[in-house]
């Protein structure tokens, strides 16, 4: 996290990980795809015309909270081929929280737990501690067969810590849903070390709908604001 | 053609403003190429820790182009700021006379100056959200200033103007009150030049200016993200590889230290083994001769089991200084003129008790046209000598052992010239074979026989002796002379080693000894 006083803003940066291939720059580019389109329309397209992301793609989502602070957060994927480790870890560097997007499929165990060991150890190079930053786990490709099974996926998920996401990314499905879960264990860390909502005058709610805004996102069983 | 006619009309800044930005260019391509160190020097740190400058996303000169080809078309002009207030381009159309008129009077100019720097870097609230801010010149010209931003971030912004706005029907009043005889009819005369237009219209080109710059810009983000991320990953790739290398570096010189020692350590224990040896055999030797006096039959047997085992020893421990010379590289190949006739009877005198007790045949065939040789005879004598006892090692009783010895002409296979695709020189070579009827090698096994230490049966309760050197002396050696050697078997029938020796090496040479 890095506050600016002089310009009252904060940014904060969420790193989309994983194997190559697994979905990560499909990820934003479902994101993309739910801006509210007179942002999108000064946005360039993310899309890489089916190119394996070569280094990293950048979300970046941004919103004004009613005591004036600009929330200024970074989507950032890194490239998933092995050979870009040194790319991997530069993007890594200072993230505030980590989207672990896996591939559901059951050839990719190797890739995945590889690409997961890789992760850990590259957040541990650039001095974060693996067991404490907020992520999430996304079991994305859901409507490939030979996936992990539902039942398999929920053991999985009492397994670790990182709460679990399943996802058709290509599809926009359980995209919003997986930021949704990285941001609110994004939020109560901050509130845990920072004391965020006395300090910046935002409660988890308003940082889940401004995000949302943007987003253009309705949130399952969340009303909106006011009607209450 | 009509496009470059009507170019005059747009006002370009004068040219040693684009000499000062040729040089920013040059500034900034310094900046693309320099290493990490360069840039943490700099004190820019990585790209994703730090903002971006909008002179670092605009190519200034191309993008000053799409910025005429604008102004041409719509008769208004273009400046670009950065959040600095850095003018990054000025394209002008028709104002100038107006402006001119207004900067030689006093009051004028300094009016003027202070419009410039709020049009440059006024904090105007609108533009972090986005939205365009109108500013009207004292002279009744009209301003539009539109934000330029990414990803949250307030850029820069671009100035549209002046224009005059559709109502204006006179100067501003400020202009009333210039002194110095200050003609308010020719200023206005001067606005003939300058466009007129309602603050619709020109909204309407700042979208369309906008979607433009837009894509410029975000395009220019994500390349040059890329650029720096490339840079910098290249950057840190090749700290950490120099590290490794250092590392690897330090490990070998610690492991060519530890062979030397190894080696001057084999050579050291050989030789403090010999010396000891040496007075068995010969105590041995001197209670066979009855030097100390007659021994029953049995006591001479049992004297005579002493030497020979002591005997056996002393090879053992002889080749394995040998090994470990070849191993140091410490042997020189001696050129002088021998015969292979000679060589084999030496060897073959060698052997035969140990032929003679195992009850074996050797049969020795040497061509009439193998004349006088040049080589290193010990060594020489040595090879066979090896050849011959690894033959009548694995031979069972009964067998027999060839030795044929001819010229031979043929192309290099292992060595030198070898497996190129066009095959080697042919070249002239003394042969020997040494053909047994023994045990055989595997097919499998075959490439490593060559190898120090190495016995094809490596259990502990294998049937043959022996630690394994001979063979790999025998490589080292012809190696050293420059000719090859190979071995064919048919596991269960017998084995052939073969050996080419050139007749006349050119040079002594030195040869290393295939480890394990």
């Amino acid at each position: 996290m890095q506050f600016n006083v002089n310009q009252r803003e904060l940014l904060l940066k969420i790193v989309y990980y994983g194997p190559a291939l697994s979905g990560k720059t499909t990820n934003l580019q479902a994101l993309f795809q739910l801006l509210d389109p007179q942002t999108r329309g000064r946005l360039a397209t993310l899309d890489t015309k089916g190119d394996r992301t070569l280094f990293f793609d950048l979300l970046p989502v941004h919103f004004m909270t009613r005591a004036g602070i600009k929330v200024n957060i970074k989507l950032f994927t890194v490239p998933g081929q092995v050979v870009h480790e040194q790319t991997r870890r530069l993007v890594l560097k200072g993230t505030d929280a980590c989207v672990f997007v896996a591939d559901s499929q059951v050839s990719a165990t190797r890739e995945n737990n590889e690409s997961y060991k890789n992760m850990q150890a590259n957040l541990k190079a650039n001095g974060h501690d693996p067991e404490k930053i907020p992520s999430v786990i996304q079991f994305n490709k859901r409507d490939l067969p030979n996936v992990r099974t539902d039942q398999e996926l929920d053991e999985f998920g009492k397994g670790g810590r990182e709460p679990i996401f399943k996802a058709v990314a290509i599809r926009g499905e359980g995209v919003a849903e997986t930021l949704e879960g990285i941001l609110k264990l994004l939020w109560r860390s901050l509130e845990a070390e920072h004391s965020f909502s006395r300090r910046f005058q935002v409660t988890e709610r308003e940082f889940l709908d401004g995000v949302f805004k943007v987003l253009k996102y309705k949130r399952a069983g969340v009303q909106p604001e006011g009607t209450q | 053609m009509i496009g470059h006619r009507s170019l005059p009309v747009v006002e370009t800044e004068a040219e040693e403003e684009e000499e000062e930005e040729g040089t920013g260019d040059l500034d900034s391509m310094h900046a693309e190429f320099a290493t990490g160190d360069e840039l943490r020097s700099q004190n820019k740190g990585s790209i994703l820790e730090r903002k971006v400058e909008l002179g670092e996303l605009l190519d200034i000169k191309s993008f000053r182009e799409v910025c005429a080809s604008f102004v041409e078309l719509y008769k208004i002009g273009i400046k670009i700021f950065d959040v600095e207030g850095t003018k990054l381009v000025d394209v002008r159309v028709g104002n100038g006379d107006w402006c001119g008129y207004i900067f030689s009077n006093n009051e004028g100019r300094a009016m003027c100056t202070t419009l410039v720097g709020k049009i440059k870097m006024h904090p105007y609230a609108p533009l972090d959200q986005g939205e365009v801010v109108e500013q009207d010149c004292f002279s009744g010209l009209r301003y539009l200033i539109m934000p330029i931003i990414y990803g949250g971030d307030l850029l820069g912004r671009v100035v549209y103007g002046p224009f005059i706005p559709d109502h204006l029907q006179r100067p501003g009043d400020a202009t009333k009150s210039f002194g110095d005889g200050f003609d308010l009819d020719r200023l206005w005369g001067y606005g003939e030049k300058i466009r007129r237009a309602n603050d619709r219209t020109i909204r309407k080109i700042i979208i369309n200016f906008r979607q433009v710059i837009d894509t410029i810009v975000a395009i220019a983000f994500r390349a040059l993200m890329t650029q720096h991320l490339h840079l910098e990953s290249i950057t840190s790739g090749y700290e950490e590889l120099a590290e490794t290398n250092r590392m690897l570096r330090t490990t070998l010189d610690r492991q060519k230290e530890l062979d030397r020692m190894k080696t001057s350590f084999l050579a050291m224990i050989s030789h403090e083994l010999r010396t000891p040896l040496t007075s068995i055999i010969g105590y041995s030797e001197m209670l066979t001769e009855g030097m100390a006096g007659d021994m029953s039959v049995e006591q001479k047997e049992y004297v005579g089991t002493i030497r020979e085992k002591g005997e056996q020893l002393l090879e053992l421990i002889s080749s394995l200084l040998d090994i470990s010379k070849i191993d140091a590289g410490a042997f020189d190949i001696g050129l002088e003129p021998y015969s292979m006739r000679d060589a084999i009877a030496v060897s073959q005198s060698s052997v035969a008790p140990a032929l003679k007790k195992k009850g074996l045949t050797l049969n020795v065939k040497i061509a009439s046209d193998v004349g006088e040789l040049h080589g290193d005879y010990k060594k020489i004598v040595q090879v066979i000598t090896n050849l011959l006892s690894n033959a009548l090692k694995f031979t069972p009783a009964g067998g027999k052992i060839d030795v044929s010895v001819r010229m031979f002409e043929t192309e290099r296979r292992y060595s030198g010239d070898a497996g190129g695709r066009f095959g080697g020189a042919r070249e002239k070579f003394v042969r020997v074979d040494v053909s047994d009827t023994g045990i055989g090698i595997p097919a499998d096994k075959i490439e490593q026989v060559f190898k120090a230490f190495y016995q094809v049966d490596n259990s502990f309760t294998r049937e043959y002796g022996g630690v394994g050197l001979g063979l790999a002396i025998v490589k080292s050696f012809v190696d050293a002379h420059g000719g090859e050697v190979w071995v064919e078997s048919n596991e269960g029938s017998g084995t052939t080693f073969s050996i080419l020796l050139p007749p006349r090496p050119e040079s002594g040479g030195r040869a290393g000894i295939p480890s394990r």
